[in-house]
């Protein structure tokens, strides 16, 4: 196992710019996740990084060694690539031993080792299927089992979820996690989900547009982005960008990205009048739903703080006057000034 | 004002509502029934011994004809020479196939419509081709001769001949059906298997390959049913040694007039090609072979790589590769070329050869003038043409479209209908052409209108392509369109006329053009009923073929080859249903 390190890495693509100088490392056995939206380059970075693709400029180090314009074949780096990627015409228990079985390891050993390997991902149930006999969960995990029977430096993941169905995906991003931590591989994680992030991070790498807009270990990420796209990115609840928000708000907080109003520091008062030190919100409350852990969330829609109406949300357990307020009328919430998250 | 009663259409209004469609539908079912179902129906019974002044069923002909030598030697020939063309077109077309599907560079397009072209062309230029090129007079047997004091190869009744004149024609089928398996290929999976430490040949060996299969097959299949049937190459170059069941048929029926014995032949023939066709469709379940996702292959192009020495003889490799196959695919088409301006009839004049054939020249070999022939050809071109879109259109509208609208008619009458008009494709032309002499011979109308039965037995030949394209046509119409024009209240005659027919124009002129390119190759139909005085292009380049002027039939052929180029880029411009026929 060994540490990744990708320094000022560029990449175009005809007169494009994919990448624009992308700079981050993974230390031994953590799970680094390349969160970013459809585009900012996060799958591109793992081509680069398995040298699938060659880049204009930059360095990749896995361990103390350069990498840059070696085979891949030359690597030991095990490859997931989107779209559950099994080969079709081999059975699960051949899928998992071919990188052993080109590189010329014996067939007892393989044997042992697919064995190992299946019984860490729960497939050895399937080792005689074909692959088109599998659910997309359990491709994923044949295809994670494939790249890890190689005992890689690196572990890649490009989206493993994306196919997977939604009931399956908390499950799966628990498991891989767990896989991950036992054999101790570093592991670039890549996905636009800020759940599954959340998840299986231990470290959060956010891009947009071929850039990285923060670098830091999870809980980080998470309380303290470094800007409104991170924050928006990393699924903070109430990220408002400036170019939304309201000349007056402008004035008042002067923010350089935008705003976070925390959605557990609302106060719903409905008959209280207006502090200096707070900030009145007026809107209606137009759904009531629920958090991932199943907290309930009240959503209130409002044209307080920006130009066009947004809702916001609010966690409903701190609101001991939320019985005062019913549905659809136009009620006052509060939030004193110094809770506001200004990016 | 009364109101409507609104309730379920009763039968006189969908009659009324569908007439003509009905009568079209009508005509091209009758068409079918009289042309191929009947005829065919009559070929079996003449195999069981019931006709031509017999009439009771025996299995006395099949007994007797398995026991015949020379339809053993002809059915071992037979497998014997389609297996080798088969392996043969498999092991030079793959990697042709390969490097179309994994390069860019320019000219691409062109090098690929050259390297098709062979398929396309009728099957009698490809033999004239052979013969001015390989032949005992060709320029590469006299350059043979010069260099190494004998002929590369014997042409003429070797089964040498006949394979290396059957893999030259079918080199190109393989390398346009795996080009699409190759580039169909996951390319995550090869980054996979790069990732997992694969070198490029074991990537090809364990997983391209083995996910080609299906592609594999096809093409091995088409050419196997291909040199399986062929009917004019064996023909010419066979001599008396080495037939084919196919000219076996032929000869039973027109040289020695034994009917039962080629309806027998017949018979078998049938049977064969559909083992091999069952064969084939249950090892290949799956009707689209491809590995996991649909395939997007990035193509390498040169431009940006970093020449070193691995790659430049890598590329090097590859174009000396092309360029032979390609160089060799196309020998015949430069042999036919060089010959219609080098032996010309007027030294003074290029193009003389050409000029000659729209005069009104008397060719004694023909027994007709050449301007004749002409006239002949587009006559019988015309007809086919006409009779194949008046036929496949109704039924490809009622079967293919209308019935997912109404569902009026349940899907499985739609797929048996298609199967019906698409039989006739698994029934050689020679085949096709006996059961309409059988079934029609002693009739004055057959006597007095042989260009009819001409007409009918390429329009058989012709139909099942032209129904596919207007059918697959009709598949990408959506159905809601035609619902919405309904429910404005237009009439069934009107959403064809503002609807369909906008919309099919365009593939309704590639289908023209292609029957009409059908019709002026075909050989083994129209050869059936040849006579003199109805001699089309195609006869005439197989009566001319070892002429001493062999200018004349080379002008007919390089007319027959752009015909067929020109119908050929109409299909691959003017719609996406490559390969689908």
């Amino acid at each position: 196992m060994s540490d990744l390190r990708v320094e000022d890495l560029h990449f175009s693509y005809k007169s494009w710019d994919v990448l624009k100088g992308i700079s981050f490392s993974v230390t031994d056995s953590r799970l680094a996740v390349l969160l970013g939206a459809s585009g900012s380059g996060k799958t591109t970075i793992l081509k680069c990084i398995a040298q699938l693709l060659r880049y204009d400029t930059g360095r990749i180090y896995i361990g103390e060694e350069e990498i840059t314009g070696k085979s891949p074949q030359e690597l030991n780096v095990g490859y997931v690539p989107q779209g559950q990627i099994l080969f079709s015409n081999m059975s699960v228990a051949r899928n998992i031993e071919f990188g052993m079985a080109v590189k010329g390891v014996p067939r007892e050993e393989r044997t042992r080792k697919v064995k190992e390997i299946a019984d860490l991902l729960g497939v050895s149930m399937f080792l005689e299927r074909k692959p088109r006999e599998l659910s997309g969960g359990q491709k994923q995990r044949v295809a994670i089992a494939r790249a890890l029977a190689i005992q890689p430096h690196l572990l890649l993941l490009d989206e493993p979820l994306a196919s997977v169905d939604a009931f399956s995906k908390e499950a799966l991003a628990l498991e891989i996690k767990r896989v991950q931590q036992e054999t101790g591989t570093t592991t670039v994680y890549v996905t636009h989900d800020q759940t599954e992030a959340r998840l299986v991070a231990d470290q959060v790498v956010i891009l947009s547009h071929g850039k990285i807009v923060q670098d830091e270990p999870l809980e980080t990420a998470v309380s303290n982005p470094s800007s409104i796209e991170a924050a928006i990115l990393m699924g903070i609840p109430n990220s408002i960008p400036v170019k939304q928000l309201k000349e007056e708000i402008l004035a008042k907080y002067k923010p350089k990205t935008g705003v976070i109003i925390p959605f557990d520091e609302i106060r719903l008062e409905p008959n209280r009048s207006e502090e200096d030190s707070e900030l009145r919100i007026l809107g209606k409350i137009v759904k009531v739903t629920q958090d991932i852990y199943q907290n309930p969330i009240l959503v209130l829609q409002t044209d307080s703080l920006t130009t066009k109406p947004i809702r916001l949300k609010i966690r409903l357990r701190k609101q001991k006057n939320f019985m005062e307020a019913k549905t659809l009328e136009e009620i006052n919430a509060y939030l004193p000034h110094n809770k506001i998250r200004i990016l | 004002m009364a109101s409507k009663i609104v309730g379920n259409k009763g039968v006189y209004d969908y009659l009324r509502g569908f007439r003509l469609s009905f009568l079209f539908l009508t005509i091209s079912f009758l068409f079918l029934l009289f042309a191929f179902f009947i005829p065919l129906a009559q070929v079996l019974l003449v195999a069981f011994g019931y006709g031509f002044g017999s009439y009771r069923f025996t299995f006395q002909y099949m007994v007797e004809i398995i026991a015949k030598r020379s339809f053993l030697e002809a059915v071992v020939f037979t497998f014997e020479q389609a297996l080798w063309t088969t392996g043969l077109s498999l092991i030079v077309g793959l990697p042709v196939g390969y490097f179309l599907a994994r390069y860019e560079f320019p000219g691409k397009g062109v090098i690929r419509d050259l390297l098709t072209l062979p398929f396309i062309l009728p099957s009698v230029v490809m033999l004239l081709g052979l013969i001015l090129a390989f032949g005992p007079d060709g320029f590469v047997t006299q350059a043979s001769r010069d260099v190494f004091g004998s002929p590369m190869i014997s042409l003429y009744g070797t089964k040498s001949g006949i394979i290396l004149a059957h893999t030259l024609y079918n080199i190109s089928v393989v390398i346009r059906i795996t080009e699409i398996g190759w580039g169909s290929l996951s390319q995550e999976e090869e980054q996979v298997a790069r990732t997992l430490g694969a070198s490029h040949s074991q990537f090809v060996l364990k997983i391209a390959l083995p996910n080609m299969k299906g592609y594999i097959r096809t093409a091995a299949l088409l050419v196997f049913l291909y040199s399986f049937n062929s009917f004019a190459i064996v023909l010419a170059l066979g001599e008396v040694r080495y037939k084919t069941i196919e000219v076996l048929i032929y000869e039973s029926a027109r040289v020695r007039f034994k009917f039962h014995q080629a309806a027998t032949l017949t018979f078998y023939q049938l049977i064969i090609n559909a083992t091999v066709i069952y064969g084939y469709l249950s090892l290949s379940p799956s009707a689209t072979p491809v590995s996991g996702e649909e395939g997007y292959y990035e193509k390498q192009t040169l431009r940006g790589l970093v020449p070193n020495y691995k790659l430049v003889i890598r590329l090097a490799t590859w174009s000396v590769y092309v360029s032979v196959v390609l160089f060799a695919s196309l020998l015949p088409i430069i042999a036919v070329l060089r010959t219609s301006v080098l032996i010309r009839v007027d030294q003074s004049d290029v193009f003389s050869n050409y000029k000659i054939l729209f005069s009104n020249r008397y060719d004694p070999l023909l027994g007709l003038s050449l301007g004749q022939v002409i006239r002949n050809t587009l006559f019988i071109a015309s007809g086919v043409v006409f009779l194949s879109i008046a036929l496949a259109l109704p039924i490809a509208r009622y079967f293919g479209f209308y019935s997912n609208i109404d569902r009026e008619t349940n899907e499985q009458a739609s797929r048996f209908v298609s199967l019906g008009i698409i039989l006739p494709m698994a029934t050689s032309p020679v085949s096709l052409s006996l059961g309409l002499i059988i079934a029609y011979q002693f009739s004055n109308f057959f006597e007095n209108n042989v260009v009819f039965w001409i007409i009918t037995a390429q329009t058989l030949v012709a139909l099942p392509f032209v129904y596919r394209l207007i059918s697959s046509r009709y598949e990408q119409l959506d159905p809601e369109t035609v619902r919405v024009a309904r429910t404005l209240g237009a009439s069934s005659f009107h959403v064809f006329k503002s609807i369909e027919f906008p919309f099919l124009a365009k593939t309704v002129m590639v289908a023209a053009v292609f029957s009409f390119a059908i019709s002026l190759g075909e050989f083994g139909a129209t050869y059936f009923f040849s006579r003199i005085e109805w001699t089309t292009l195609a006869i005439a380049v197989f009566k001319l073929k070892s002429a001493r002027q062999p200018g004349i039939p080379s002008a007919m052929a390089v007319i027959l080859i752009l015909i067929s180029f020109v119908s050929f880029r109409a299909i691959s411009i003017g719609e996406e249903t490559e390969l689908r026929v």
